[in-house]
Order: structure tokens, then sequence, then C-alpha cells
């Protein structure tokens, strides 16, 4: 049992205890919870939720652009070195940008492209940074998108649809353990959300890529993801909310 | 270069590329700024073009002109040869030759015929003197003249119907004698002066045939050209006078000897005091004076005029002068003594009857007539007992400055008795001590042909003066006035044109002030605007990793990008509009004057001056690009 645990732990991309995130709007104190939170290297994670649960300060957090209030364990476990919490907390926006750059890949609700560079720039920006260029990898992304023929335009000719494919090559383009997806089919309709879903699942788990999608659509997610993560809102009072994050049993559970 | 140093080096080229990628994708914008920047630039380069153009045109104009780098002065003065000297050697003064007086100095000429029939126009001429060196001369076409050659000025040119290689037959007329007479020379003209240089008609020639001219004025001979005249012979200048009386004279009678003689001073003296201050010995029981000037040494006429009060009183009179240095020296030049000269003249039975010690063998010539020339009467000297001189044959050399005299003296007795030899003191006859006096002030030569003492050249009357550059017309101004020596210069024309400078830039910065604070203010909103308006896609570049230390040179480039971009397009607007105005001013300007122009260095300054400020409203943009967080990114989403 012990040496299961402590495989499981070796293989985790992510583990997350106790930690505690509380913010103040408006007068109106708002307080994450998450007990216990762990995602394996390569499976495929959804967050569930509706607005206001606290999906964005979580997704804040695994993106490292929000600490913590507190944490006993923020182990991120990707890359070469394993982070854990007291280094993340610790750590500097300098290193932490350096983090988002080499190991995370991120797909926002309407892409998060920039509108100045052709698709082409936008899928090989992050390469760039990181003075990566695996043509092979990109090729066969875009092709496996379908948006070949897209390379050259500019984003905003691009449909909705295409615009998260892009997003999707460019937060995997250079082979990131980790890729965080906020609402990734919002904009979209129900089909194509369907099929970007599909398309996402596929890519990630044949380059053994980590996801955490997080979406306020459990039938998106339900049956596909490996575990889904949903939120428990509780009011405490007027001025006091406090959201617990839990599993689901949902999951495929695939991964466990 | 390590790798964290490396990294950011690349970060910066790419965020070099997004922003330069971001400009293209927003134009239209982007010309807009440009545009901005281009009607704040063009025209502040356009007034400042026409600022320094018309200055350097202006100040072209002055520098190309030698005219107004020349200075005369205002009053007549005696210049000397060291003044001229000193003043040549100043770095400011780029030629310097001196004038004589301006009455001397007018020539009438005529070009030589081809035929002996011909009759040519006879014109009156200014005669000015050049040298080595002379601006006017060689700026204006021509070259300077030798001893026997001349330039003319353009006027003097024309109404002589005169051209370069003619020969001109100057005449130089002169009134002495209740007649006049003609001295004549003939000089090659080897240039015309462009008609810039003076609307004069005048003939430039060597210092030296100005020199010739003037002493002819004067009355004077000059033998080089042939022409006849006199000699200025040099005459006897003394310090004082000895009297020796019988008796003493009252009061008034001792006044009556300074009032209106030359002399301002009469001292009773002792013969002890005598053989101190004059050098010789009396016997006891007489009275003795001694008259003696303030300032102005006195003269033959002055002692004539104390012989004549003292009639009947029994007075000898011998002229005195301070001791004078000397030295003896042979036909080699080499020195064989050198001596304190007195002066002493006495007649023979005079000086017995007071029992002088020493007795002069040479008399008293005091009394001869001025116009007596034959020198060798009293070029004489009666040396110590001390000093033996075995050849006869010796000269006597005076030194002052760095001028000396020197002539062949006869030595008619070495024997001046043991008593009153005071440091190789010599005696030499009163005329000739006077004339070595008169060497202290005047410049004066022995002219060996005649035999004669003559005067050399007292001065000059003036100077033609050139400056180094404008810039040094007002120095050299204010040095010679320093000096008492008020003169004309262009420093006026040339002040005018720096204060007009001053005035012209001072108008320029201040609506280049109003300009550029304009255009900072519109190019830092910009900028600021630009990083608001993409806060969402700055966020999404700190999300992906770009450090804020990198992203905030983004709105830096792009304001140096469109400052260069408004330099360029500036530039092309300042030189179209050039063009235009130089063109419609073409007929007021010569070859390579621009009304409106720039310098290389003017354009660096300004592509420079834009960058600056472009960065420096980037930076406050760039302030505002550090506020941006990550998590906006994912929150806005």
């Amino acid at each position: 049992m012990e040496i299961k645990q402590k495989n499981k732990r070796s293989n985790a991309a992510l583990v997350l205890r106790e930690v505690r995130k509380s913010r103040e709007k408006g007068g109106v104190l708002f307080e994450l919870k998450i007990p216990f939170m762990s995602v394996l290297k390569g499976e495929f994670l959804a967050v569930v939720g509706l607005s206001g649960c606290g999906k964005s300060t979580l997704l804040d957090m695994l993106g490292l652009v929000l600490k913590p209030t507190s944490a006993r364990e923020f182990q991120l476990n990707i890359g070469t070195e394993d982070r854990k919490q007291n280094q993340i907390m610790d750590l500097v926006e300098k290193d932490l940008a350096l983090i988002r750059k080499e190991s995370i890949g991120y797909v926002l609700q309407t892409g998060g492209l920039l509108p100045f560079l052709s698709v082409e720039n936008n899928i090989l920006l992050p390469c760039r940074l990181n003075r990566k260029r695996d043509s092979n990898t990109v090729f066969d992304l875009v092709k496996r998108l379908g948006i070949s023929d897209q390379l050259s335009k500019k984003t905003q000719h691009l449909s909705g649809g295409q615009r998260q494919r892009v997003a999707i090559a460019r937060a995997l383009a250079c082979r990131p353990p980790l890729v965080l997806a906020d609402e990734p089919t919002a904009a979209v309709d129900k089909l194509t959300a369907i099929e970007i879903r599909n398309e996402f699942r596929e890519l990630t788990q044949k380059m053994g890529v980590t996801l955490i999608l997080v979406t306020h659509d459990l039938e998106l997610v339900k049956n596909v993801a490996d575990r889904i993560f949903t939120f428990h809102v509780e009011k405490k009072s007027k001025n006091h909310t406090v959201s617990t994050i839990y599993e689901r049993k949902n999951g495929t559970g695939n991964h466990r | 270069m390590d790798k964290p140093a490396r990294r950011m080096g690349d970060h910066l080229g790419i965020v070099f590329q997004l922003s330069r990628a971001d400009l293209r994708h927003e134009w239209v914008l982007t010309i807009c700024l440009i545009m901005a920047v281009t009607a704040v630039l063009s025209p502040l380069m356009i007034l400042f073009g026409l600022k320094f153009g018309t200055i350097e045109v202006l100040r072209f104009r002055l520098v190309q002109d030698p005219r107004n780098r020349e200075m005369r002065p205002l009053t007549s003065k005696s210049f000397t040869k060291e003044w001229f000297n000193k003043l040549r050697s100043r770095e400011d003064v780029s030629f310097i030759v001196p004038t004589t007086r301006q009455i001397s100095a007018s020539v009438e000429a005529r070009v030589t015929g081809d035929s002996v029939n011909e009759v040519q126009k006879k014109i009156a001429l200014n005669i000015i003197p050049t040298d080595d060196g002379d601006r006017l001369i060689m700026e204006n076409g021509a070259s300077i003249p030798t001893i026997d050659q001349c330039v003319l000025t353009n006027a003097a040119a024309e109404e002589l119907g005169a051209k370069s290689g003619d020969t001109l037959f100057v005449t130089v007329k002169r009134y002495r004698s209740s007649r006049y007479e003609k001295g004549q020379l003939s000089l090659k003209v080897t240039g015309v002066l462009s008609e810039r240089a003076s609307t004069l008609k005048s003939i430039y020639v060597r210092l030296e045939i100005l020199e010739a001219v003037e002493s002819f004025k004067d009355g004077q001979a000059v033998p080089e050209y042939g022409w006849e005249g006199s000699t200025p012979k040099a005459y006897p200048r003394y310090d004082g006078l000895v009297v020796i009386l019988p008796k003493k004279l009252n009061k008034v009678e001792e006044f009556k000897l300074i009032n209106n003689s030359g002399f301002t001073k009469i001292e009773l003296m002792t013969t002890e005091e005598l053989l101190e201050r004059a050098g010789y010995l009396l016997s006891p029981g007489k009275t003795i004076y001694l008259l003696s000037t303030k300032r102005k040494p006195a003269g033959n006429e002055n002692v004539r005029s104390i012989r004549s009060r003292l009639r009947g009183f029994e007075a000898i009179l011998i002229p005195w002068v301070r001791g004078l240095n000397a030295e003896l020296v042979d036909n080699s030049n080499h020195v064989l003594t050198t001596l304190s000269l007195l002066s002493l003249s006495i007649p023979l039975e005079k000086a017995v009857a007071i029992g002088m010690v020493p007795i002069p063998t040479w008399g008293s010539e005091v009394d001869a007539g001025v116009n007596n020339s034959d020198t060798t009467q009293w070029r004489k000297i009666m040396l110590p007992k001390s000093i033996k001189i075995p050849d006869s044959s010796v000269q006597l050399r005076i030194t002052r400055d760095d001028d000396s005299l020197i002539f062949p003296v006869q030595i008619v007795s070495d024997l001046v008795p043991h008593e009153i030899e005071q440091r190789n003191t010599a005696f030499v006859p009163a005329r000739l001590a006077g004339i070595l006096n008169l060497f202290k002030l005047r410049n004066i030569t022995f002219d060996n042909r005649i035999s004669e003492f003559v005067l050399s050249r007292r001065g000059y009357a003036g100077f033609r003066l050139y400056a180094s550059t404008i810039d040094d017309v007002d120095r050299i101004r204010q040095h010679l006035e320093e000096e008492g020596i008020p003169v004309h210069t262009e420093a006026e024309r040339i002040r005018d044109v720096s204060e007009l400078d001053t005035y012209l830039t001072l108008i320029f910065w201040l609506i280049a002030a109003v300009g550029i604070i304009g255009g900072v203010a519109a190019l830092m909103a910009s900028l600021y605007a630009s990083v608001e308006r993409k806060r969402k896609d700055l966020s999404i570049l700190r999300l992906i990793g770009l450090s804020g230390a990198s992203l905030l040179r983004f709105p830096i480039y792009q304001g140096i990008i469109i400052a260069v971009g408004g330099v360029c397009m500036a530039f092309l607007f300042f030189e179209s509009l050039a063009w235009i105005i130089n063109s419609l001013f073409s007929s007021h300007l010569q070859v390579e004057e621009s009304l409106c122009c720039l310098s290389i260095w003017h354009l660096l300054i300004i592509l420079g001056t834009t960058v600056a400020v472009a960065v420096l409203a980037g930076t406050i943009a760039a302030w505002r690009v550090t506020r941006i967080e990550p998590a906006e990114a994912l929150r806005d989403e």
C-alpha cells in the first residue's frame, strides 16, 4: 500500500494538500479550500463548476500567476526539477515566469492569441521564447488540428473553432508537461466543442501531456476526463463564502 | 555570454520583433503617430535650417571677404619694428604690414605704351604696401608682387587700361626749394584684384617702394631709384651741460639759465662731484654748475642759448651725457674692450687755464656748424692708460635692444690718467657723445660712403592688419584699443551677425521648446494609450513567460521606431521645402550658399534627440507595462 502510494506520488505532476486562498472583493470574503488534489502525469483532469465557485482562482494558482494564502503542500513535479510547495511559495516572479514559459501551456477561453502576429508566429512564439523548434511536432499538430491552410492568416480572420485549435497548437508546440485550458470551448457551438475536446484529448494523450481543463459544462467532460473535480459552495454568512473542491465520480478513472 | 544574459538578449530580439509586428499590424495608427512626430519636427527643422542657413550665408560672406578681417588704425602714430614683430607673433594675427603717412602714399601712374607716340592716360593712385601672406591680394585673384612688381585694384586697372603683364610707369612728385621734383620707377603689373577687394584706385607694392616714396616726398634722396635729395643727418642730443664760471651766480642769474633754455634743472657742484658725474678734474676755485633736462634731451641750439645768456661771465660750457656703454671692436667684429663713454670738449687753452685733467686733443667743436659733415674730426676717442689697443684701426659699437650702431673711430690718446679713470672710462668729443646719446632714442646708421651718421626712419604711421578669422577681429581690436590705438574694423558687422545668430537661436529654442513639449506629450500619450489598449495582449505575453523586464521594452522600441520614422519623414519634408526656398532665393545667393540648410551633424543631433525623447515617452508607458499582471490574461478571458 505504501509502495503504491510512493509510486503514485512520484508519478504526480501536481500535488496540492490543504491549500487555501482567500480573496476579498467588494467587502465579500471568498475562500477557496483544496483539501487534497493530485494530478498524475499524462492525466486529463477536468474541473467543473458554475460561475463564482472559484474556478479562475484555482486556475490562477495552477498557472503560477497567483500564490496561495497558505498551503501544506504545493508540489509541482513537471519539467526536470521537482518544485515543492515551499519553493513555489518562495519563488519570485522571474522564476515563476521561467516555469510558465518552459513547462506550462495555456489555452484560454477565446484563444488568447496575439492579433498582431500571424497564426504561424502565434504557434511558434512559445518555442521561440524557449529557443526550441521542433518542426515535426508543429507540422504534425497543425495537420492534425486541420489548420495547415491558416498559418499565414491573422488570427482575427479565423473562426472561433479555428482560433481555439490555433491556441491548442500554441499550447502544445514546445511539448510542455502541463497544459491548462480555461473554458476552451465556451465560445464555440456544441458540435465544434466536442470536436475540439476530442482533438485536444487525443493530442495530449499521444504527447503524454497532463491536461487540466476548467469548464462549466459537465457534459463536455463527463466520461471523457480521467477524473473530475467540482466545487461545494457554502455561504457561511452574507459576506463570507467558502468553496471547497472535491472529486466527483463521473470520471473514467483511467489513471487511477 | 552566459545563459541568462543570452536568453535576455534573445528575448530583446523577440520583443523588438513583436513591437515591430504590432506597429505593422496597426499601420494606420502607426502612420498617424509618425506623422505627428513629423508635424512637430518638420517646422522645427525648417526654422532651424533657415536660421542656420541665413547665419551661415552671412558668416560665409564675412569669412570669404578678407576685408572683413582687415583692421586699420584710426589715428596716426609711430609704430616701431618691435611693435610689429610683437603683433606678428600673435596667433590671431594672420598678416600685418606697416604703412607710411597717408599724405605720402599717393603716386601718379600710366601704362608704358607700345610706341613712343602712344599717349597713355596718367592717373593718381593710392599706394598701399603689401607683403608675403597678404590675404587681400591672395584671396582676390592675384599673387604677392616682388620689389619690381605691383598689383592694381580693379578700378585702377580699368582707369589705366592696364592688365596683368603690362609695365606701369610710376611718378612720385615733391615740392622742394620752391620747385617740383619728380622721382620715377617702372613696375610690372602682376595681377588685378577682383572688384570686391576695393572700390578705390590703388596700387599694391612692396613696403620698400612705399618707404622710398615717403623718403622722396620728405625731400630725401633714394639712391636705389636714383632719386636725388638730402640725407637725414643725425644730430647730437645731450643730457645736460657743465657750466664752469669764475664766480657764483645769483639766484636770478641761475633761474635765467633754466628759464626757457631747454634745461630744467640747475645744480651747483664741487670738483669731486664733477669728477663723479662727468669724469674729469678741475683745479679748485671754480664755480661749477650742471644744467640738466628732465625728459627731452638738449641740442646744440640749447647750448648756444646758454652761451648767449652767459655772455660776459667768462663761462666755459661742456655738454654732458650720462655714461654710454660701448665696445671697441676690431675689423673682424671681435670685441677688444668694453667702455663707459663720457663727453668732453673744450678748447686747449681754456682746459689748461682751469687745470683740467685730462685735456682733450680735439678742442671744442660744439660751436662748429652742424652742417660740418667731416665726421673724422670728431670720431675720436681717448682711452685710459690701462687699455692698450695695438692696432689703431678700430670701430666703436653701441647697442640698444636688438639694434646696434657701429662706426670707425680714431684713438687719439691712451693716456687718460689713472687718477680719473673710473671703470674703463673713455672720453669722446661732445658731438659724438651727443649722437650716440641720440641713438638711445632714434635708429641711426653710419653711412660709410659719405662718412656720415644718418637717421633711419623713426617708425611707421600705420598698418594694414588681417585677423586670422572673423572671430579674432574683436579680440585684436580690444587689444589695440587697450594700447591706445583706435582701429577701424568690421567688428560691428561681425558682432551684428553673432547677435542675430544669438537672437535667432533664442527664438528657435523658444519655439522648439513648445514643439518638443507638445511632441513628447503626444508621443507619451499615444504610447501610454497603446499599452492600455494592448493590456490583454501584453498580459498574455507575460503569462506565456516573457518577464516584465523584457516586456517593458515593448513601448520603448515602438517609440524609437516611430521616432526614426518621424525623423525620416521630417527630413524628406525638410529637403523638399529647403529646395523650394533655396530655389526661390537663388538669385540672391552665390554658388555654395544655401538659405535653408542643415549639416549632417544637425541631422544626427535631431535624430538622437528625437530618439531620446521617444525613449523618455516610451519609458513612461513602460512603467505601465510593469504593472500588468499575467493573471489578467486568465481573468479577463
